[in-house]
């Protein structure tokens, strides 16, 4: 899977699943604090995380990810593997 | 989705209290704790008049009760919450097996048991759910219940031993998400997760419902995660009928759900089955809300 359709994959759940507003997803928009993503909504990333790109996200994994280019690198390098 | 209210509080007692209260009750019998809370509770009351008031407003607002016997409730009200710590130090203190406990909807609960699947169990601040893991008997499943931080570390040693006799484990929620992994991991292992549905846990998304009367934001984590992971969901409240004996209401949320729903909505039907629940229990036990906080809107 390439950079690209990853991006497009996961801002699309993030816009319809999540409810973030499209204006707010830039490569820099830290998770938690600019695109407001809260423990609930990291239910639901988790599960469609394994169904878009099948692999389970692990929280050891997790903890140096901060904006959403971290967690696009992480997702292309789990999928890539 | 609303934003709901966070209650702003934490656990009554330091840590030299709670020792010295599970030192008593090795030993002495639940009602001389019943005895001195009725004396005790007034100057309690008096301390924290803006809980008191809160309880007050919710005798004449949700349940139409004039202003004196609104005052008398709110003084049951704080014995009763003040007796039913004393049954949890007494709990702690190796007497659970005393408590008498009636079980109202027990087939449904012993069905989800006996199945391979995961489930979850909503609570709330009203009787005495953390009693309900103790007098519900099985032994097939591990609970799990999800703790604040904000309790002392002395009450969360002396729950881990007691809890872990039953079969009880603990989730602590924190902000690195671990609690978020941990709980996927419990379910899938067919365990159950218990978590009060009243409180928020770490999100601000809520579904504002009808309840008793009025309106109240009721937070969407627990009903969220038991749609979106395809999990059934009980509510299970723990009622205070006597000196050693409860009433544990099992209330099925998931039954002839709709699945093929979207899961907001599925989330959203979940809560609308909770706050029925929980105001068929406030009808029937008035007096065992404890919530010291304005609920509504």
């Amino acid at each position: 899977m390439d950079r690209a359709d990853i991006e497009k994959t996961i801002n699309e759940f993030l816009v319809e699943e999540i409810e973030i507003e499209e204006n707010l997803i830039r490569d820099d928009a830290l998770l938690k604090n600019d695109l407001g993503i809260d423990s609930l909504d990291f239910v639901d990333i988790v599960v469609l995380v394994e169904r878009n790109f099948g692999f389970k996200i692990k929280a050891e994994e997790m903890t140096d990810i901060r904006t959403l280019r971290q967690f696009y690198d992480y997702i292309e390098e789990k999928v890539n593997a | 989705m609303e934003q709901a209210k966070a209650w702003q509080g934490t656990t009554d007692g330091g840590s030299f209290g709670q020792r010295a209260m599970l030192v008593i009750f090795r030993y002495a019998d639940v009602r001389l704790g019943y005895f001195i809370v009725a004396l005790t509770v007034p100057f309690y009351m008096l301390g924290r008049r803006k809980n008191a008031g809160a309880i007050y407003r919710y005798f004449r607002q949700r349940h139409g009760y004039g202003r004196m016997r609104s005052l008398w409730s709110v003084y049951r009200n704080h014995c009763i919450f003040g007796n039913m710590l004393i049954d949890r130090f007494a709990c702690y203190a190796g007497h659970a097996g005393r408590f008498r406990a009636t079980i109202d909807g027990e087939p449904r609960f012993d069905r989800l048991t006996a199945g391979e699947d995961g489930f979850l169990m909503g609570s709330a601040h009203a009787g005495n759910f953390e009693m309900a893991g103790y007098l519900l008997q099985q032994d097939r499943k591990k609970i799990y219940g999800l703790i604040y931080e904000g309790e002392a570390a002395v009450m969360q040693q002396q729950r881990e031993q007691i809890l872990t006799r039953h079969r009880i484990g603990m989730i602590p929620v924190r902000d690195d998400l671990s609690h978020v992994f941990r709980m996927q991991q419990v379910l899938a292992e067919g365990d159950i997760i218990c978590m009060p549905c009243d409180r928020r846990w770490g999100s601000a998304k809520a579904f504002r419902l009808p309840f008793l009367g009025g309106e109240a934001d009721f937070p969407a984590g627990p009903f969220a995660v038991a749609a979106q992971l395809g999990k059934a969901m009980i509510a299970i409240f723990a009622m205070k009928t006597g000196a050693w004996s409860y009433t544990v209401h099992v209330r099925d949320l998931s039954d002839r759900l709709d699945r093929s729903l979207p899961v907001r909505q599925l989330a959203g039907q979940l809560a609308g089955r909770y706050a029925a629940a929980l105001e068929e229990m406030l009808r029937r036990y008035p007096l065992q809300w404890f919530n010291f906080y304005d609920f509504w809107n």
